[in-house]
């Protein structure tokens, strides 16, 4: 991420990036802002770390048996369960199944993996 | 956002040739047919290489049906520490690697979508250091977890598990096409629940110009030592996959 950002920047200063952290990433911010300032500084890029804003992407899961729609708040996950969707998102399908008909065939429709969102350049 | 370098490749591939670069031998063990013993010939490759005091991991592919962890038994209070990546902890000698640290024992039905990245993300996260080998036990099939490993692991150098029998024969013909098609070099071939060398196993071997690796018996012993090393490495099974590795790393 840190070289595509200093790629986006060719050689500009970068004013500001938004990160999209999936929710089922479990991404801690203030380590996530951390390492990519240390990152983008190693690529020979520089950016404040007050210049990276998070936007929190919730999980959002659709049934494929039923149809059915729903969001982590819906279902509820421990610590430890929240910790090893960290690790590999898709065991969510051993947690989580569908509120509605109990189907563990479900798609992940949101929450899944970290994106840039936005880069604003000098 | 235009013309950019790299953008459109997934970051974990990167991450994959990193994370075994410094593994001398990546043997994925495959078969198409299931129940030929796949599972049980990767785990007895991994104990026997750790006897030989050579390093060795063993990575459990069949994501959706694990079961390596349950024939070294592993205890299920042990997980991966983390540092950067996730570091698998060592038992028998081996470090052993297997989504089953995170499912908590419960049932994982995937798409193949979904495996696709699960077996990325492994590949990515999993810190093996310096080995001699890494074993992975792969699935039934000639599907996502395969396709992947075949596209992404490019030291891989997959070992293929048979059966005497026609069905399971029939099968591997199609998966050594395959892997002859893409010029994936292939380590050799063991014939697995045979009492000797058959016919129409080295006559398969000769036909795709690959080794045949010898036989390996079937036994009930070898079952009742699922969970216990020492009764597994007391079987004649244990033996000749040792023969095996000897022969493999001569």
């Amino acid at each position: 991420m840190a070289r595509y950002l200093c790629s986006v920047a060719g050689g500009r200063k970068l004013k500001s990036v938004k990160i999209g952290l999936g929710e089922l990433q479990s991404i801690d911010e203030e380590v996530f802002r951390f390492a990519l300032a240390e990152l983008l500084r190693v690529e020979g890029c520089e950016l404040s770390e007050d210049s990276v804003v998070f936007v929190r992407k919730p999980a959002a899961f659709q049934c494929r048996k039923c149809g059915y729609s729903w969001t982590l708040n819906e279902v509820g996950l421990n610590d430890e369960e929240r910790e090893a969707i960290h690790f590999i998102p898709e065991v969510v399908h051993a947690y989580v199944s569908c509120p509605a008909c109990g189907s563990r065939d479900f798609d992940v429709v949101g929450g899944r993996g970290v994106e840039v969102v936005e880069v604003v350049v000098e | 956002m235009s013309g950019l370098r790299r953008h459109d490749e997934d970051p974990r591939k990167l991450l994959i040739e990193r994370r075994l670069a410094n593994v001398n031998n990546v043997i994925p063990v495959m078969s198409p047919k299931g129940g030929v013993g796949k599972t049980l010939i990767s785990t007895l490759m991994a104990l026997a290489i750790a006897e030989n005091n050579s390093s060795v991991g063993i990575l459990d592919l069949d994501v959706t049906n694990p079961s390596v962890h349950v024939i070294l038994n592993l205890d299920p209070g042990v997980k991966p520490s983390e540092d950067k990546g996730v570091i698998p902890p060592k038992v028998h000698g081996i470090k052993a690697m297997s989504i089953a640290y995170y499912t908590e024992g419960k049932p994982l039905p995937l798409r193949g979508s979904e495996i696709t990245k699960v077996v990325r993300e492994i590949l990515a996260i999993t810190i093996w250091g310096s080995l001699d080998y890494l074993i992975i036990d792969t699935p039934p099939g000639m599907s996502d977890v395969h396709l992947e490993i075949l596209s992404n692991v490019g030291k891989a150098r997959p070992l293929v598990v048979t059966t005497s029998h026609i069905l399971s024969v029939y099968s591997v013909r199609s998966l050594l096409t395959i892997l002859k098609e893409v010029g994936t070099p292939i380590v050799g071939l063991v014939e697995n629940m045979s009492e000797n060398p058959t016919d129409v196993v080295i006559d398969l071997c000769r036909e795709f110009k690959i080794r045949y690796l010898g036989n390996v018996p079937l036994e009930s012993l070898l079952a009742l030592s699922v969970g216990n090393m020492t009764l597994m490495k007391k079987t004649r099974a244990y033996s000749r996959v040792a023969e095996i590795i000897k022969r493999l790393s001569s």
